[in-house]
């Protein structure tokens, strides 16, 4: 196979007035070539004028999500070996196109991120002498969806996502990693994420079709981690609804 | 032509700058933070797997443990290189600012007792690497960019630092390159924070990630006034897996992982009696170098490597408790590690040089100007650093450079600067970007670039010697003549990757200037820094720390030095019984 010469064809997209077309590349496939390797080959090589993100190479820091062959991946995971000689290299889906291969998912994210306050919000004083105990399961859960990379990869591949505003299994596994944690101490906090995950942008909108599990880089087993964070959202409105009923028994 | 204010510019978003964002932040004070890439967490802190070391002492293993340990280990890591007050002030302030990460919500792994639990490395003599499983650096990303969001720090993604605008030896802002739309843009502000990270991609192989090209080093050595610290040393993990040089965790070696030579023995004993496969890295890179010299390498993945075993530790440890290394492994070479043996060969993995600051980081020769994290030297690390204290340094120097730049503001907030200033070197950096895209014909930057990648690893890598340095420095030179040169392809402002590498690409050459001749005149073996023709550390001459600068005009860095001040532990041996 260490002679294979890979047709590489790749989409361009730039100015202001969105032209779209292909290129075509032919290169020497190398021994354990990556998708991200063979576009530094190009780009150094035959072509500067073309654009795509890659960072850390090794699937940590999500940047550089395309579509190859069709499918949503990371390039730098991606390994021109498990692929036919013919590649076709497009955008990701959903997320506006910065040029050519590189898109923006810096606005999604970090408007979710704002949306449901994505961080612990504190009550409790800081003690710097001892650290709040906090059972080894429960911070191993936390760190399962820790895990996603913000690659945007189950957005795109998701038909949910591709209209309205849902936010993605990647919004819903990080919602629940708040949720989950006991450390997030303010009431309002917690309310606005539960009303996130219980409504049509959340988990209501998720059709559970798990197109997004078999694509996740990171391996992160999204239809579990999914299937979870609705029994906790149930469990806790079906609490809340007790309590309600209970208030009106009073009554 | 727009022009940006705010109380302080941070130039880099990883784990060090935003540390500092989030404490300068939190008092109030208008703050932004730069980045090349389009979200925070693509930082390369991301790609830290071991951990982040801080003498805990609430494990049964770590009981005795606490900071003057953690300080003599980091000494003697640093061979004594290292400015012992600050490595004092670093590993006693580290307890706090873990603790603190974990009050903020940072997922950390934990004991049964559900405490923060810790894991062995490298020239450590208790376990007090906090880790979260081997994605630390990746929860701390998550962790620090969550506390920017609920800051409301505002991010400039995307843009890449050009030059410093100087007032005399005063610092008032830096000009950037929007990526985006290939504007020429200024940022004001009454300090400066350089945060860039590492320069790895200086080497051939290197663990290091795509942005690690040591900008924030180049623009303030290309200023004439400020100075590299120690240049010389750079540190080569001993493993990190070929054929791309993807790193496998030191944790490996620290839960128990073994290196093995082509006749599966465990030599690490051979070369370090007392600590084996835990002696520091520079240690453990030096002797699997010898091994694979001495013909018990293997052929495979593209070179010549040895093993890392893991497998012995069992499906169920290297399944969850190092699981980023069984993904890789998998995923990326395509080898089981609960099965088979990983492959593994030394590459450059971090500068302990950078922009030489005083214990506030402050760096010298420029007012108002600070450097933290990887980005800078304020020597922590002396010679060679030691696993889990670079995490710690980020935010060590991050809470600390934010302290001092409090202090400063809360005294003056009006910022003057002379008039037409910022728009000269504004006007001055778009010339340089025209004069680029206008040349005809020169120097490929690529080339060039990949020349100078493969010198420093063939003539300042893990082992040196004054004749092929003096080698290197001729080659060095050459290549730095013909970055005045260098022409593109790619004519565009914006969205450029040639443009990009073309601004950057001088000031790179003169960092590998720095670290060449600093090689040359380094007569001894110190640390990481290994001279075949003096293999022995010399105190009586070399107790000193090396200063680079570059003044402008000139073709030549000057280098000078500074004394090492001794307050906690005398220099001595190392006690990892290394034989050389
Ligand atoms: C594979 C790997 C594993 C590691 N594991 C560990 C470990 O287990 N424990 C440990 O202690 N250390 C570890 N390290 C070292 C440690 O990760 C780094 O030293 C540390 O993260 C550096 O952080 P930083 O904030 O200084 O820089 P970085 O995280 O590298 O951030 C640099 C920032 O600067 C920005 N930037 C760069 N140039 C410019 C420019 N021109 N304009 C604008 N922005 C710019 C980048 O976009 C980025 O945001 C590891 C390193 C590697 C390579
Ligand atoms: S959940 Fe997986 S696919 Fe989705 S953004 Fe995170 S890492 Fe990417
Ligand atoms: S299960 Fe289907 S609808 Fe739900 S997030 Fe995944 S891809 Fe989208
Ligand atoms: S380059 Fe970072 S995930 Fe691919």
């Amino acid at each position: 196979m260490n002679d294979r010469k890979l047709i590489v064809k790749i989409k361009r997209i730039s100015g202001r007035i969105r032209r779209e077309y292909f290129n075509d590349f032919i290169v020497d496939e190398q021994r354990g070539m990556s998708v991200l390797a063979l576009l530094d080959e190009i780009q150094t090589g035959q072509d500067s004028s073309i654009y795509y993100d890659g960072q850390c190479g090794c699937a940590n820091c999500g940047i550089c999500a395309i579509k190859i062959n069709g499918r949503p991946k990371l390039a730098c995971k991606t390994q021109t070996a498990d692929l036919p000689y013919e590649i076709v290299l497009e955008p990701l889906d959903f997320f506006p196109i910065v040029k050519d291969l590189a898109v923006d998912k810096s606005e999604f994210f970090n408007r979710l991120e704002q949306k449901m306050e994505a961080w612990v919000h504190r009550q409790k004083e800081f003690n710097p002498e001892k650290e709040d105990l906090m059972v080894p399961e429960l911070a191993d859960a936390l760190y399962e969806n820790e895990r996603c990379v913000k690659c945007g990869i189950c957005v795109s591949a998701c038909a949910a996502a591709s209209f309205g505003k849902f936010i993605g299994a990647s919004g819903c596994i990080t919602a629940h990693r708040f949720l989950q944690d006991p450390r997030n101490e303010d009431l309002g906090a917690r309310q606005k994420l539960i009303n996130i995950l219980s409504s049509d942008d959340g988990l209501w909108g998720c059709h559970a079709i798990e197109a997004c599990d078999n694509f996740c880089p990171k391996e992160i087993p999204l239809g579990r981690q999914l299937a979870l964070a609705r029994k906790e959202t149930l469990k806790i409105l079906f609490k809340e609804w007790l309590g309600l009923a209970k208030f009106w028994r009073r009554k | 032509m727009k022009i940006y204010k705010f109380d302080s510019i941070i130039v880099g978003g990883g784990l060090a700058g935003v540390r500092a964002a989030v404490e300068i932040a939190s008092k109030g004070y208008k703050i932004c933070l730069l980045t090349l890439l389009d979200k925070l967490i693509r930082s390369h802190s991301n790609a830290a797997q071991g951990g982040i070391q801080a003498s805990l002492a609430n494990t049964t293993e770590s009981i005795g443990d606490d900071w003057r340990v953690h300080a003599y280990d980091t000494i003697k890591g640093s061979d004594w290189l290292a400015d012992q007050d600050i490595v004092e002030e670093v590993v006693k302030l580290a307890p706090f600012l873990i603790r603190e990460m974990d009050y903020w919500g940072a997922v950390f792994s934990r004991t049964d007792k559900g405490l923060i639990n810790q894991r062995q490395f490298g020239g450590a003599t208790y376990p007090r690497c906090v880790f979260a499983s081997d994605g630390t650096g990746h929860v701390l990303m998550n962790l620090i960019e969550s506390r920017a969001t609920c800051l409301n720090i505002p991010v400039f993604s995307r843009r890449q630092a050009l030059s410093l605008i100087l007032d005399g030896v005063k610092v008032v802002g830096v000009t950037t390159l929007n990526l985006v739309n290939g504007e020429i843009e200024a940022f004001l502000g009454n300090a400066v924070i350089l945060a860039t990270g590492g320069a790895g991609l200086l080497y051939k192989e290197t663990t290091n990630a795509r942005t690690c090209f040591g900008d924030g080093m180049t623009i303030a050595l290309e200023t004439g006034l400020a100075q590299i610290g120690n240049p010389e040393f750079v540190q080569f993990h001993p493993t990190p897996m070929p054929p791309r040089y993807i790193l496998a965790t030191e944790g490996c070696r620290g839960d128990g992982g073994v290196l093995l030579n082509s006749e599966e023995k465990e030599f690490m004993w051979d070369y370090s009696s007392m600590k084996g496969n835990l002696a520091s890295r520079d240690v453990v890179s030096r002797s699997m170098m010898r091994e694979i010299v001495a013909g018990r390498g293997i052929e495979g993945f593209s070179t010549t490597h040895l093993w890392l075993d893991i497998k012995r530790l069992g499906y169920e440890h290297v399944a969850t408790k190092l699981r980023d290394v069984y993904f890789l492994c998998r995923n990326f070479i395509g080898v089981d590690p609960t099965k088979e043996y990983i492959p593994v060969r030394p590459a450059q993995h971090y500068t302990m040089f950078g922009v030489k600051t005083n214990k506030r980081c402050e760096a010298y020769g420029i007012q108002g100007l600070y450097a933290i994290g990887e980005c800078a030297c304020w020597d922590l690390h002396g010679a060679n650093r030691l696993g889990g204290n670079s995490l710690l340094e980020t935010v060590a120097s991050g809470y600390i450079a934010g302290q001092k730049i409090l202090e400063n503001l809360a005294k003056d907030k009006i910022q003057i600067c002379k008039d037409g200033l910022v728009e000269d070197e504004i006007k001055r950096q778009e010339t340089r970007i025209k004069n680029i895209l206008g040349k005809k014909d020169g120097e490929n930057v690529y080339r060039l670039f990949s020349e100078m990648r493969g010198i420093m690893s063939q003539n300042a890598g893990i082992f040196r010697n004054g004749q092929d340095i003096e080698i290197g420095l001729a080659a060095l030179n050459k290549i730095f003549e013909k970055t005045a040169n260098v022409k593109i392809d790619c004519k565009e402002i914006a969205l450029n990757l040639e443009l990009q590498l073309a601004l950057r690409f001088s000031g790179m050459a003169k960092i590998a200037l720095c670290v060449m001749k600093s090689a040359l005149l380094r007569t001894e073996s110190r640390g990481s820094h290994w001279r075949d023709d003096f293999p022995k550390r010399d105190d009586k001459n070399w107790l000193k720390r090396t200063l680079a600068s570059f003044p402008i005009g000139v073709q030549e860095p000057e280098i000078n030095y500074e004394p090492v001040k001794i307050t906690l532990l005398p220099p001595g041996d190392r006690g990892y019984g290394e034989k050389k």
